[in-house]
């Protein structure tokens, strides 16, 4: 199976990402220089954090403008802290994401237990620009920073029975209230299959805006798969497992008629609820169309040929 | 014409108002989110299905209890929910679909939810065109037999709520039990049944006293 290759204006142009990162030196600087003149006050208040403005000018590859900061930051799912999108912002400010570590393992040659820290040095983060769509019917375009997943699946090197990847969230009631909540199989499982996750698009991002990830976003390390429902895109993963058997996700246990595991945004399969053949984008008031694979059909396609999607939606 | 309130009618004005002075005050703050129509679409919704529910209370827990003072908001008590799921089906072609005829008829012939939705928001308009009293009088025996269709709505509302959920049925299935509960008091066995709760004649008389 061969995929294309991601368009070239896909990826931030260089002398803007130059810019960015002259940017975020220069506001280094500056706070650095806030922190010395408040701590001289005898109040040392931490620099807070600011968006990137130059990154505003920079769109998706279809020529739709990102989401701002705040949008992106303040309306999340997150069932692990709340049902609603607005508190996650506010009760994911106390999870601990330092230090963080990842396990690898399963049917792998070298299983291996990563901190999260460690993975930004051996994998440097690199922007990636995805739409975001929901399967509740909204969308987003957001600049994530990450490393494709499948620099880290060769490094830990899948046995030739290693037909699926199995991604768990962090199981932590204490730090998680909506865990306590038992009608839903906590933690919250993912499911891809071995070449999704091998996929050049698919990517484990650790960030955003070019600053860490925050953790109602999914910090410190999440899992992004651009072409498929935003639910697919697992948060806070502990462990990343090879498996023979297809998984079963978090979403397909709740109710396997509404969701499968490919999950793949397709405008033709309604949810039992309401139509996927639309959506909004966050920011707009009018719906626009859904885009097959969310509008990454040249580069996925590929991996689904001679497939039923509407059988295995 | 001078209006009289009782307590419980008050009271009943008053709760049924509620989710729409908080909804008003949530658009009027900002805080319907970025994405008002989903926070617009969902509380509309389930205040709809509540009142409607109690609504539907009304008469067993007067039959059970002797609580007589609930049986003088029960018609109020449908207006309000046939007024929620009016705007419930305002704000999905308006403010979600624009007025985008073609896409709106297209989505709902290929959606049983939204027919069913659809439908137990259709049975309330004639049931609350036919609530004024010369209504009643005019229709006669008709008009209890008319008004049973408002068990129907409410199945088709409670299997909508079942529907439009992301996979949360905890408050649909409690709503669905109070439902069959309420059906099954309907049975002529069990609407016979009494229970005398203490000082009920009290209660019935603060309640139904007359505020102004």
């Amino acid at each position: 199976m061969k995929t294309k290759k991601i368009p070239s204006s896909q990826i931030t142009p260089e002398e803007v990402y130059l810019s960015r990162r002259k940017f975020i030196k220069n506001l280094a600087i500056i706070s650095a220089g806030s922190m010395l003149a408040a701590s001289c006050n005898g109040s040392a208040t931490p620099s807070t954090a600011t968006t990137p403005n130059s990154i505003n000018s920079v769109k998706d590859e279809l020529g739709d403008p990102l989401n701002s900061y705040q949008d992106i930051t303040g309306y999340t799912n997150y069932y692990e802290f709340a049902e609603d999108k607005s508190s996650p912002s506010r009760l994911a400010q106390g999870l601990k994401t330092f230090p963080w570590s990842l396990k690898v393992d399963g049917l792998v040659k070298n299983p291996k237990t990563y901190f999260v820290d460690d993975l930004k040095k051996l994998y440097p983060p690199e922007e990636r620009i995805y739409r975001l769509r929901c399967v509740e019917a909204w969308s987003m375009v957001i600049p994530w920073l990450g490393f494709p997943l499948n620099k880290l699946l060769k490094d830990i090197e899948p046995t030739s029975d290693a037909k699926f990847v199995h991604f768990e969230t962090l199981m932590d009631p204490a730090q998680y209230p909506g865990q306590g909540n038992r009608s839903y199989p906590w933690p919250y499982t993912e499911g891809l299959r071995l070449d999704e996750a091998m996929h050049d698009l698919t990517i484990l991002s650790t960030g955003l805006y070019g600053k860490d990830l925050t953790p109602q976003n999914g910090g410190p390390i999440r899992l992004v798969v651009p072409w498929k429902y935003g639910f697919k895109s697992i948060k806070a993963i502990v462990h990343i497992e090879l498996v023979a058997n297809q998984p079963t996700s978090f979403w397909m246990n709740l109710w396997p008629e509404a969701y499968g595991f490919y999950a793949n945004v397709n405008p033709e399969v309604a949810h039992p609820g309401w139509s996927q053949s639309s959506e909004l984008r966050i920011g707009e008031t009018k719906r626009r169309k859904t885009l097959m694979f969310n509008g990454y059909t040249d580069q996925v396609a590929a991996l689904y040929q001679g497939m039923d999607l509407t059988i295995n939606f | 014409m001078k209006i009289h309130l009782t307590r419980i009618q008050f009271l009943c004005h008053f709760l049924c108002l509620l989710p729409l002075i908080i909804l008003v005050y949530n658009a009027l703050f900002n805080q319907l989110t970025v994405n008002p129509v989903r926070e617009i679409a969902i509380h509309t919704g389930r205040t709809a299905v509540t009142i409607l529910l109690f609504s539907l209370a009304c008469t067993p827990l007067n039959n059970l209890f002797g609580l007589n003072s609930f049986i003088s908001i029960g018609r109020a008590s449908g207006l309000y929910a046939a007024f929620y799921a009016m705007l419930h089906f305002a704000n999905f072609i308006g403010l979600d679909y624009s007025f985008a005829w073609n896409e709106i008829w297209g989505v709902i012939q290929h959606q049983p939810s939204l027919i069913i939705g659809l439908t137990a928001f259709l049975l309330l308009i004639p049931l609350a065109v036919t609530s004024v009293q010369i209504f009643q009088k005019w229709l006669s025996k008709w008009w209890k037999r008319l008004h049973r269709l408002v068990y129907l709505s409410m199945l088709l509302a409670i299997l909508h709520f079942f529907l439009e959920v992301r996979a949360d049925f905890f408050i649909p299935k409690i709503y669905l039990f109070l439902y069959c509960l309420l059906m099954v008091l309907r049975i002529p066995y069990f609407s016979r049944w009494k229970f005398n709760l203490p000082r009920i004649t009290d209660l019935n008389y603060f309640f139904n006293e007359k505020l102004f």
